[in-house]
């Protein structure tokens, strides 16, 4: 089968990989490189599980092949973390209740880490428009936009 | 409010499970890979009903890399799984019963030689008349789905006089009222793993229920129960779509025939199409009371679709029947329901086991009495609350734990600040609900097993499952409380059935009351043992000695005290070991098949919500812009998890209020992926303000009751009584699409 090499930056390191044309950047991901914060939910574009940051935008890796990405830098929740304990905006998902049954989580903080890169105090409008494209179906979302706007320090700690 | 002292309880924590998922690092069923792994798939029939002709896997089996296919055949023991009836075979022998039934597994070296062996299989059928309505299904000379008659079962109550109650009522409000098949839309698709380790069948699936897995495997494999395991893999929720057997058979059964490890995992379109669908109903009901505003009598007749196998069909059909009269004080109630078998996606459970489609109904209703009467709505419904002592269509005498008028009250009080409709297109809606907590008029038990270790850490292991709801979070904490020590203290241990004690499905809000209970018994069990030693080394009645805050002392006299090291060093002395085992089974009784007299379930939750929505009269688009939700929860064991759930809740309740349903056409699912089923975004949900209600009661651990389906259903009627306050027409139908909106808008009002 026909091979294509593909170079990117993931998590700050550069990497490099032999590998299908075809292979979506979701597998790739999760069976070449071990990133398994990466989640595979509708294999559409929908629910955003599969979020990443490529060049700092938040876009579903299961909608790319891995020719794609080839000289980008792509990030994933294993490259938000501080030396495997939780970012300042991970704690706020934590402080804030946030996480139930954590499946949508990892993108969900990709999401709201490049919207806070962009506009460091977002209007609660801006919020759910930032996080529109992933799904949750526990919390309602009103515990996420919690921490998105502690993280903002738009709300006080009041950590539980 | 409740004025219990406690220390732990009534808090909010860090989840017990929050911090590997806000890493990145819990891992769920797909997240496993093993050496020598096969990937696995299911072949599925395409068609509704059918015998199967031919079945040929030649080709497939010339694929590189395909290990096995299996079918009926190959299974060693029994082909028939349900939790209640078993009539689902696990891979089809006798005849195709719905699009999507399993008729063989495949296993490989990669995921990509199952596809091709999936397509390569030759498949051909002699056709059967499907049956695709209830009223399909009722006609006599239908074809039959399962056995000589497609009537799966039907329930009857009768509760005082209902012919004489209504002859004698002022006003009487009537209507049918339809609810479609919604999706769970989890957003972690079914998946699992299996291997051998042992000499055992090893199975860790996304589920809610391992045990019951676990004697489905078994029973599949015949071999004894303790010859299987079956551990919960982090599971990315359920809310009743995870109940049934979806991979774990069809691992185990490769694993068994490979001695290899195999990965299943479902995509998005066959989760949806082979999970089980909520219930559709077709709901009757007349309500009549007096002028005054007094409710006399409730009868109603449901009728429901519980497609090709009866999943929990049974507890939906059970529960709807006893609460179809809603939180009210009603002394004579009638209720009838027909379940029919039909060649449709199997309808099962689903966060509130058919309460959601009865109080759509009963608040309907109610926003319809309130109307003719010229009343208030929450006037009204505080008239007929529920309150201690009330009886309720099944006999039971209600006791001290019912929370429903402060609920009403909370729920009107905040509204009050944070409600107003401000423009003609808007309005308020009230939705009511109660909940039986725990299984319908049947035992359903749970146990806990937990150790306090020598320095005082303590090792809890509980049945439960935690899909997200955050039992073992609850479970830590009742456990920190009865043991006098710090939720931090508490490691969880659950659902992995070769270390965990049973402790049934995660359903029917039952994990916090009975898992919880269970848990506070083992609890109590280990205490007996550190009461004796502490008692002696402080010289001190063990009755008056208190445990909290890592120590023991005397509550007449605290400086007569001891820290926990100090008395597990005593203990050690004394050669002593803090363990118990404990379980709980709510206090109810079988009802009787005549009536459903009985005890159904030993406590109920209570809520209301007060919704604002908009409805554009150009395009029939309804908005759910804020909502108020009050929830009787007993006790909060953790303040900001009920929230959590409330708000949750709130959100599911708008998707299935205004925009879901799951279309099926000819037996086949149209809508099964998120671009054609949409579910609510950060984008749609209201704005949710949450209201917990702590009422008295010791029936669960501290007063716990529960909390997880109460928390979506009052959002339901609320947000179709908002609309129908404003378009002055009534909703008889979910969801209330535009399209069903300007049809109203367009007719007469009152119509």
């Amino acid at each position: 089968m026909q091979k294509i090499v593909v170079a990117f930056t993931l998590n700050g390191k550069p990497v490099r990989i032999e590998t299908a044309p075809g292979k979506r950047v979701l597998d790739l991901l999760r069976e070449d490189f071990g990133c398994l914060s990466v989640k595979d939910g509708c294999g559409e574009g929908e629910c955003g599980a599969c979020t990443i940051l490529l060049n700092g935008e938040p876009v579903t890796s299961c909608q790319m092949l891995a020719g794609q990405i080839d000289g980008d830098d792509v990030v994933t929740l294993e490259g938000v973390c501080e030396d495997g304990r939780p970012s300042r905006l991970q704690e706020c998902f934590l402080a804030a209740g946030a996480v139930q049954c954590g499946y949508c989580i990892p993108g969900m903080v990709l999401t709201a880490k490049a919207l806070l890169a962009k506009s460091p105090h977002p209007a609660p409008e801006e919020i759910r428009r930032a996080l529109s494209g992933n799904l949750c179906r526990c919390t309602g979302y009103a515990k996420i936009f919690k921490a998105v706007r502690m993280a903002a320090g738009e709300e006080g700690g009041g950590a539980p | 409010m409740t004025n219990r002292n406690l220390s732990v309880v009534g808090n909010s924590h860090i989840r017990k499970d929050a911090v590997p998922k806000a890493l990145g690092t819990a891992k769920f069923a797909a997240d496993y890979t093993f050496d020598n792994m096969l990937y696995a798939g299911v072949f599925r029939s395409r068609v509704p009903h059918a015998a199967i002709r031919r079945f040929d896997a030649t080709k497939a089996l010339q694929i590189p890399g395909v290990a096995r296919v299996l079918t009926a055949k190959d299974i060693p023991g029994a082909n028939r799984i349900g939790i209640i009836v078993k009539d689902e075979p696990i891979l089809v022998d006798d005849k195709v019963r719905r699009v999507g039934d399993a008729i063989a597994v495949v296993a490989a070296e990669t995921q990509e030689a199952v596809a091709e062996a999936l397509e390569a299989i030759e498949i051909e059928y002699d056709e059967l008349p499907p049956v695709f309505s209830t009223d399909e299904a009722a006609r006599a000379g239908s074809a039959k789905v399962h056995g000589d008659t497609n009537l799966f079962m039907s329930r009857h109550l009768e509760f005082g006089d209902v012919d004489k109650a209504f002859a004698a009522c002022d006003v009487v409000v009537e209507g049918t009222y339809r609810t479609p098949a919604y999706a769970h839309m989890f957003i972690e698709p079914d998946a699992g793993v299996g291997w051998i380790e042992d000499g055992m069948v090893t199975v860790c699936a996304s589920t809610q229920n391992t045990h019951y897995d676990r004697s489905e495997v078994a029973r599949m494999l015949g071999v004894p129960n303790n010859r299987v395991r079956v551990i919960q893999a982090t599971t990315g929720g359920g809310f009743g779509g995870k109940l049934d057997i979806s991979v774990q058979c069809h691992v185990a059964l490769l694993v068994h025939a490979t001695g290899r490890p195999v990965k299943m995992v479902r995509s998005r379109e066959e989760s949806t199409e082979v999970s089980s669908k909520r219930h559709p109903f077709v709901m009757h009901c007349r309500t009549g009371a007096t002028k005054d505003g007094k409710l006399q009598a409730v009868e109603m007749k449901i009728v429901s679709d519980t497609g090709a196998y009866a999943s929990y069909g049974p507890a939906v059909i059970t529960r709807a029947v006893v609460q179809c009269a809603g939180p009210y004080d009603v002394p004579n109630v009638r209720a009838d329901a027909a379940f029919y078998y039909t060649n449709n996606p199997m309808s099962g459970a689903f966060r509130g086991f058919g309460v959601p489609q009865i109080a759509f109904c009963h608040e309907g209703q109610m926003n319809a009495l309130a109307q003719a009467l010229g009343m208030d709505p929450i006037e009204l419904r505080i008239l007929n609350a529920q309150r201690p002592g009330t009886v309720l269509p099944t006999g039971q005498v209600l006791d001290e734990s019912v929370g429903f008028v402060e609920t009403l009250e909370a729920a009107r009080a905040k509204a009050g600040e944070v409600l107003r409709a401000t423009k003609p297109t808007q309005g308020i809606g009230v939705g009511c609900m109660f909940y039986g907590i725990g299984n319908t008029g049947l035992p359903n038990p749970s146990a806990a097993f937990v150790e306090v270790t020598g320095d005082g850490s303590v090792n809890l292991m509980v049945g439960c499952a935690d899909i997200g709801q955050g039992s073992t979070t609850v479970m830590a904490a009742v456990a920190a409380e009865e043991l006098g020590l710090a939720y931090e203290d508490v490691l969880v241990v659950a659902a992995d059935t070769m270390v965990t004690p049973e402790g049934g499905a995660t359903s029917a809000s039952r994990q916090t009351f009975i898992s919880g209970n269970a848990t506070r018994a083992a609890c109590r069990q280990a205490k007996q043992t550190l009461l004796a030693v502490a008692a002696e080394f402080l010289n001190a009645p063990a009755e008056d000695l208190v445990f909290r805050d890592r120590k023991v002392f005397s509550g007449k006299d605290p400086s007569v005290s001891m820290t926990y090291p100090e008395l597990m060093a005593e203990m050690k002395k004394w050669g002593k070991l803090a363990v118990g085992a404990g379980y709980y089974n709510p206090k109810t009784t079988y009802l009787d098949p005549q009536n459903m007299a009985g005890v159904p379930y030993e406590v109920y939750s209570y809520a209301t919500a007060i919704a604002l929505v908009d409805v554009d009269p150009g395009t029939g688009e309804v908005t759910v812009e804020k909502v108020v939700s009050a929830n009787d929860v007993g006790t909060a064991v953790d303040r900001a998890m009920v929230e959590g759930q409330i708000e949750g809740g709130m959100a599911m309740a708008q998707g299935f209020a205004v925009f879901e349903e799951v279309e099926v056409s000819e037996g086949r699912i149209k809508n099964p992926i998120f671009s054609k089923y949409l579910i609510p975004t950060a984008m749609d949900v209201p704005e949710v303000y949450p209201v917990i209600v702590e009422t008295a009661g010791e029936h669960g651990p501290f007063g716990a009751k529960g909390v997880g389906e109460p928390a979506l259903i009052p959002g339901i009627p609320a947000y179709a009584n908002a609309v129908e306050n404003v378009i002055g027409a009534r909703i008889f139908e979910l969801p209330m699409t535009p399209a069903r909106i300007l049809a109203k808008l367009h007719k007469p009002p009152g119509l």
